[in-house]
């Protein structure tokens, strides 16, 4: 089994523990694992939801550039808020929702969105 | 001056050498071309201090500057700066403090203090609206801050003054003395304690009764409302930072493979978990706690255990009893803790409140005494000299220090000089971990490129506040920066230095840019003083400040050879973890730095930058 480590209280209580095991498979596939003891209140925050009173959300980062590997082939689209890491790195700088996470690997997800950033 | 806003329009200048004190109005040209705090004040200094100066000596200056935003109802508008030239880093030293020290001051009417000279005995100045004067403090020297805070209110028989005091540390001149106000918020970095020791200032206590004009209230109002909604919009200003403070960053900088661990030797931590935020909460947090005006709340009010009280006693039994303390964050608690190998959450609180008590910045201090037990360890000092069994992991020796270090006792008057003194002076300098003299915050800028550039380039030696670039590297929105790359680098760091420099001018807390930008904080600053500044004028004076401050170091004696990080940085790979392999890149980067800066390849501004930022 993989394992997924989970980072703030939100994300702990939800899913009962500080790390959870996982079976190995895609990104995509193993947050769908996870929404399934989360059930609805963690889809709702793993997964994307509206802008909030009327502040635009950037299209673009002020720096770098959006690898759009938040949105998955079915449509869905990650919540800005998450970040993912596998073995320490992000999946973002991976192959996003279809990086592999193998038997012995670890996933670890927080919850860490900043709406500041500097010219933005 | 009448005419302005947001501003008060008075400067207090003290003689300490005389006991004189004379008002003067604000310099209106500069705060319209450097807003107040950090910019006003690095202004005034630019113009009256000797960049040669001997930072410990009476020609060196300690101005304490508020912000036209403070005292106001802008969310966390409760900042003040202090600036001197630091004894740690001969740099000219940019300190930053909370609370509610800095709105009294405003409120007394009075947007900064100037203290020259040197005080033939100890004193603290007392502001009382237009009462302003300067009291003996023999009775109070030898105090620590909460002693001398208590007593202070007693004397003044106002308990609601706000009081900035500096503990035994100041006034042994330990050179990373901090300067600590309602006990638990400091002015902490590069020594602006001892600065204010060696003039023999105590403290500053403060009671205002008025209040602070804003130009268009109504538009204030609704600035201000909107600005709220943004921070209760944002994840981490609505819950992360209330709900465990900064101590967020343990497990998330663990994770990244980027919290460097004894002396920077690795960087994950098995006992990260054991010091983060979620533990905190679940075994030690009493409650959250607020400076004025803040929306926030990132502050912990936090128990050591019953074991931990009788376990971590020292010499002075007034503080043996203390259960409550406040703190520690993030970057405290990495510093007597995973710095140190320590992962007891009871002494590190413990060494926590002493370094509040006495007047010690924790980050200079637990880097010190870090790089003192990669020393032990490799036999460049034993224990006839220590004193003590002074290995990783050692939290009884992390307390003991703590306060040998603020009395200069033993070895602790070699951990006062800071870690790149006393590594230089026991064989091995290239254990010390900073620039410029001051020691590394609490990320390993080999799995964090851009913050190697952020180090290396701040003008107050290491610091996490002046280019916190993982923001965008390890946190980022909307979307994360690469750690290991330095591509476009040099413009993150310019950009976050520029940013940080112009929020610390207004009087906010930087806290507010995890929430709003600066096009969020413009409104409200137009509309507290009258003046519209578009988000492009606001980066500006930002990049004005960051220039002079530059200028003023580089006639201080700085260079580009200062611009530099220790070999085991840029030559020492990291040796496990998910930043395994990695070095920091700081050659790749840092002409490019100077080249967006408009600086020459030697790291000056050219005479274009300074004449197009109007600095003469």
């Amino acid at each position: 089994m993989a394992v997924v480590r989970l980072l703030g209280g939100r994300l702990r209580r939800l899913l009962g523990d500080k790390q959870v095991p996982v079976r190995p498979g895609p990104v995509a596939a193993v947050l769908d694992q996870l929404v399934e003891r989360g059930g609805d209140e963690l889809a709702n925050l793993l997964f994307d939801r509206p802008c909030v009173d009327g502040r635009e959300c950037r299209a673009e980062p002020a720096f770098g550039r959006d690898s759009g590997w938040r949105r998955g082939r079915d449509g869905t689209q990650l919540s800005r808020d998450l970040r993912i890491l596998l073995n320490g790195r992000s999946v973002a700088f991976l192959d996003g929702l279809d990086t592999p996470v193998a038997e012995s690997d670890c996933l670890t997800l927080h919850l860490a969105g900043i709406r500041g950033f500097p010219g933005g | 001056m009448s005419e302005l806003c947001g501003w008060v329009g008075t400067v207090l200048r003290v003689d300490l050498t005389r006991g004189t004190i004379s008002k003067e109005p604000l310099n209106e040209q500069w705060a319209r071309e450097y807003i107040g705090g950090r910019g006003v004040a690095a202004r005034y200094f630019y113009d009256e201090v000797d960049p040669q100066v001997e930072a410990l000596s009476p020609d060196n200056k300690l101005i304490f500057a508020t912000g036209p935003l403070t005292g106001t109802n802008a969310s966390c508008g409760a900042r003040y700066m202090v600036v001197t030239k630091g004894p740690l880093t001969g740099a000219i030293t940019t300190s930053n403090s909370g609370g509610k020290w800095a709105p009294e001051l405003k409120f007394a009417g009075y947007d900064m203090i100037i203290l020259e000279g040197e005080s033939p005995r100890p004193v603290y100045l007392w502001i009382f609206d237009d009462a302003v004067e300067l009291r003996p403090a023999e009775h109070l020297w030898g105090s620590g801050v909460f002693e001398t805070e208590d007593a202070l209110k007693r004397e003044t028989g106002l308990p609601d003054c706000a009081v900035a005091a500096i503990g035994p540390a100041g006034e042994n001149q330990v050179l990373f003395a901090a300067i600590v106000n309602e006990k638990y918020r400091a002015a902490g970095r590069s020594g602006v304690g001892a600065v204010m020791g060696a003039k023999k200032l105590k403290a500053i206590a403060v009671r205002g009764s008025g209040a602070v004009r804003v130009a268009d209230p109504a538009a204030m109002m609704r600035a201000q409302w909107n600005m709220k909604k943004e921070l209760s919009d944002a994840p981490l200003t609505s819950d992360g930072l209330p709900t465990y403070g900064t101590l967020a960053l343990m497990n998330v900088i663990n994770e990244h493979g980027a919290l460097p661990v004894n002396n920077f030797q690795a960087s994950q931590f098995d006992g990260a978990e054991n010091i983060s935020g979620e533990h905190l909460n679940e075994t030690r947090l009493a409650a959250n706690k607020a400076c004025f005006a803040c929306t926030i709340a990132c502050g912990r009010v936090s128990r050591i255990s019953d074991e931990g009280v009788g376990r971590y006693a020292v010499t002075t039994s007034a503080r043996n009893w203390k259960h409550a303390t406040e703190g520690p964050e993030y970057e405290n608690a990495w510093s007597l803790g995973a710095d140190c190998g320590i992962d007891d959450f009871d002494a590190i609180l413990k060494s926590n409140l002493l370094c509040n008590d006495l007047g010690l910045d924790p980050i200079t201090l637990g880097a010190t005494i870090a790089a003192a037990m990669e020393l032990f360890e490799n036999g460049k000092l034993d224990e006839s000299q220590t004193g003590m069994e002074l290995r990783f992991g050692n939290g009884d020796a992390l307390v003991a220090l703590t306060e040998m270090t603020a009395y200069r006792r033993g070895f602790g008057n070699e951990i006062a000089e800071g870690s790149k003194r006393m590594t230089a002076k026991f064989g091995d300098p290239d254990l010390f971990m900073g620039v410029k003299g001051q020691e590394f915050p609490a990320y390993d800028p080999r799995a964090i490129q851009g913050m190697g550039l952020g180090y290396a380039t701040s003008n107050r030696g290491a610091c996490h506040l002046r280019a916190y670039t993982v923001s965008a590297e390890v946190v980022g929105n909307p979307d994360q920066m690469d750690p290991r790359a330095t591509e476009g680098k040099a413009e993150l760091a310019i950009a976050f230095q520029n940013t940080s420099t112009a929020v610390d001018a207004t009087g906010l807390c930087l806290f507010l840019t995890f929430g709003t930008t600066l096009e969020g904080i413009r409104p409200i600053l137009t509309a507290a003083t009258g003046i519209e500044l578009d988000e492009r004028s606001m980066l500006q004076v930002g990049e004005r400040i960051w220039n002079l401050e530059r200028l003023w170091n580089n006639r201080a004696g700085l260079t580009a050879a200062d611009d530099s990080l220790p070999k085991r940085m840029l030559r020492e790979p990291i040796v496990a973890g998910p930043a395994k392999g990695e070095v920091n890149r700081l050659p790749e980067m840092l002409p490019e730095y100077y080249e967006l800066r408009g600086w020459s390849p030697d790291g000056e501004p050219s005479a274009d930058k300074l004449a197009e930022l109007g600095i003469d």
